[in-house]
């Protein structure tokens, strides 16, 4: 058993220094299987659409039958993921973030083949995603078996393949948080200071979600500075909770840029739409840079569904790079900043940290 | 088509005669079936963006032509007279009753093709008249006096559209600069006489900003408007305030939000201006605080359908988002049977029907 160099970002071809990461995107999925999100056909309608492919006659009517539709929650053809990809590393990307966890398609020999193919620095994930979509069995297994599994997986690699995961996450939790997925939040921490590995988090969309699990990842032994907290967009919007979620030290990531635009995406079903759009996230960002906190904002699409490519009408994983830093700049956003959100700030966020001797796993 | 009844005062005069405004049912009152935008069409500087201005509208190319929406022409014209149907038939199976087409001269205007549209569709169209933005006008209108301009409107209301016979039932969509130029100036000033003189109601496209909302609405009052027959469109264009549109419904006009669904992508911009794209929850927020203070029977709802991405074939939501995921979404945010009703229904009816000759 190995651990990168502290200082260095574990990719799936190996260890890099974290000096050369490059243009670096967070939080994304380059092959995935959002499936468990797919929800049950009421009426004969919405059945027709279970299967549907994604064409350009469906795809207008695919936001109000997305939550029924399988198609769209699959990114499973490697050759689309390599060219979709390379729109990214054209448009001068040097790292990118698969957060694909446990039970949501992680595939680690595609992903070590598109970092061959690409040149791109490509890092995976471990741990789990949402109760919903736990593989069979995982509400069995002990904190102490979680974690094992954890740090072997960062270790010496997923199964036989010997290839290493870089992040903690997506660690998927939903409100409330019950036992299960309090063993796989204190698993993970606990990983994360055996190992030095970085972790990442999906928390809850409720506002007060991610400061509770901040509250218990610290509790645990684990160092803020090597925390991500996602979706913040979606997640908090309050100011006021985001002030205090951004006093404890973590990372402040906003990862819908481009994918999450029509208010339509995340209607709650309350009348509240929660899906804040591009203008609100840069908005947001010069805001925290105002707190203080431009040395821990991250910024990444999450391409997740079929709809966020660019083949199939989206912005694919480009926009960051073709869009939003224009824009930003067009805004008055110094270059120093720009540096800062997708390159020095994802480098140190990604790169291991000296492990300790934590709490023991019970 | 010449026997074909001409409006009168409490009519809706639609490119199939005159019917009555209780008939309506659920109204846009600013969409397009079919139009030609070319009018924005602009070259940008680079080699591989110029290879957008001839490629037609496919899935991969989908995701960029938002934001380059004015360098793509095949996004600018809404020519097909079948997509057109297609569209139509679905906001009526939705349970829609009436459209409004507010293609005015010089971007394509279709009589013959508007009334096949509305037989094919079964929907009442309501047409429209005047111009649209300058560099859409015709090379010698700036030479055109107010009382041409004049004269051309009261035709196309009270006679028809050429020899077709179909009559336009509103004076409009009128593009407008901020500041009026002066033939912006004579086209007001016109409509605000051939209103008066057919009782027709008037749709404005403003220029940037709620000053220019200001100014069109001081322009037409100016010229005898009854402001109370006048629909503001594209407001929230610009995310403003909502306090700041209240001048505009104490004016007496309609305020028209018309972008549901067609413009909530933050990336759309021109080569001059961006972030100025307010989403379907910010004119939801608009409209509530209208409501709010009194107005809600001055407020219109639509999608102003204009590109070939807003198409139910090409990606968008065609003319049925409000009816269809809209209405749902304003129950849910506690919106009265009867609010809802005054924004779909008694509102468009009201603006729609002539008023008296004055």
């Amino acid at each position: 058993m190995d651990r990168p160099p502290t200082g260095q970002i574990q990719t799936v071809l190996g260890p890099v220094p974290s000096s050369s990461a490059g243009i670096t995107l967070t939080h994304e999925h380059l092959l995935s299987s959002l499936v468990p999100y797919a929800a049950r056909p009421g009426t004969a309608t919405e059945s027709s659409w279970v299967d549907a492919a994604v064409t350009m006659e469906r795809l207008g009517a695919m936001h109000r039958h997305k939550y029924v539709n399988r198609e769209v929650l699959r990114l499973h053809d490697e050759r689309v993921a390599l060219a979709e990809l390379r729109n990214f590393s054209l448009a001068g990307g040097g790292t990118i973030v698969d957060v694909t966890s446990r039970g949501i398609g992680r595939d680690p020999l595609a992903l070590a083949r598109l970092a061959r193919a690409t040149g791109l620095n490509v890092v995976m994930g471990s741990s789990y995603y949402v109760p919903r979509a736990h593989p069979h069995g995982t509400a069995q297994k002990s904190a102490l078996q979680l974690y094992e599994e954890t740090v072997s997986e960062v270790l010496t690699g997923v199964g036989d393949t010997a290839i290493r995961c870089g992040v903690i996450g997506e660690v998927g939790i939903v409100a409330p948080i019950d036992d299960m997925q309090m063993r796989i939040l204190r698993s993970a921490a606990a990983a994360s200071i055996a190992t030095g590995c970085p972790l990442t988090i999906h928390p809850p969309l409720d506002e007060t979600g991610a400061l509770d699990i901040m509250s218990i990842l610290l509790d645990e032994g684990a160092d803020a500075s090597n925390i991500i907290m996602g979706h913040l967009g979606m997640a908090v919007t309050d100011r006021g909770a985001l002030a205090e979620l951004a006093a404890t030290g973590c990372y402040l990531q906003y990862d819908h840029f481009g994918g999450f635009e029509d208010s339509t995406f995340q209607y709650s079903g309350k009348g509240q739409a929660l899906a804040q759009n591009d203008q609100d996230r840069i908005a947001t960002l010069e805001h925290l840079v105002e707190l203080g906190c431009e040395d821990r904002l991250l910024a990444s699409q999450d391409v997740c569904i079929q709809m966020h490519l660019r083949r199939h009408g989206g912005k694919g994983y480009d926009h960051i790079l073709t869009s939003i830093i224009p824009r930003m700049m067009r805004r008055g956003a110094p270059e120093e900043l720009i540096d800062k959100i997708f390159v020095s700030n994802p480098a140190r966020a990604l790169a291991f940290k000296q492990p300790r001797s934590g709490p023991s796993v019970a | 088509m010449a026997h074909q009844l001409r409006s009168g005062p409490g009519l809706v005069q639609t490119v199939l005669g005159p019917v009555e405004p209780g008939r309506l049912g659920p109204t846009l009152t600013h969409e397009h079936l079919l139009v030609d935008l070319v009018c924005y069409l602009e070259q940008p500087n680079e080699a591989t963006g110029r290879s957008y201005a001839d490629a037609p509208l496919a899935m991969d190319n989908l995701g960029a032509t938002v934001s380059r929406w004015y360098q793509c022409r095949d996004q600018l014209q809404l020519l097909d007279e079948e997509d057109a149907v297609r569209d139509a038939a679905a906001f009526r199976y939705c349970g829609g009753g009436t459209l409004v087409d507010v293609t005015s001269r010089g971007i394509g205007r279709d009589p013959l093709a508007l009334a096949r549209i509305s037989r094919a569709s079964g929907l009442n169209v309501v047409m429209g008249a005047g111009y649209y933005i300058p560099q859409s006008h015709p090379p010698d209108l700036h030479l055109r006096s107010e009382e041409s301009l004049y004269d051309e409107m009261v035709r196309d209301v009270r006679d028809g559209v050429g020899d077709s016979g179909i009559r336009a039932g509103i004076l409009g969509e009128l593009g407008c600069t901020h500041p009026l130029t002066d033939v912006t100036q004579r086209i007001l000033a016109a409509a605000a006489a051939a209103s008066n003189a057919t009782g027709a109601p008037i749709s404005i496209h403003p220029g940037p900003g709620l000053g220019s909302a200001m100014e069109i609405i001081a322009a037409l009052d100016r010229g005898g408007a009854d402001l109370a027959r006048v629909a503001i469109g594209h407001l929230g264009f610009r995310l403003p305030e909502p306090s700041s549109l209240l001048p505009i419904v104490e004016a007496g006009c309609y305020a028209q939000f018309d972008h549901f669904g067609s413009f909530e992508d933050t990336s759309l911009r021109t080569a001059t201006a961006t972030d100025f794209v307010a989403n379907d929850i910010q004119r939801f927020d608009m409209a509530e605080f209208l409501t709010s203070e009194g107005y809600g029977g001055q407020i219109l709802f639509s999608h102003d359908v204009c590109w070939r991405s807003h198409r139910l074939g090409w990606g968008g939501k065609g003319y049925s988002h409000v009816l269809e995921t809209l209405v749902p979404r304003m129950r849910t945010r506690g919106w009265s049977a009867s609010d809802i009703d005054n924004v779909l229904i008694h509102n468009p009816a009201r603006l729609l029907a002539f008023g008296a000759m004055r």
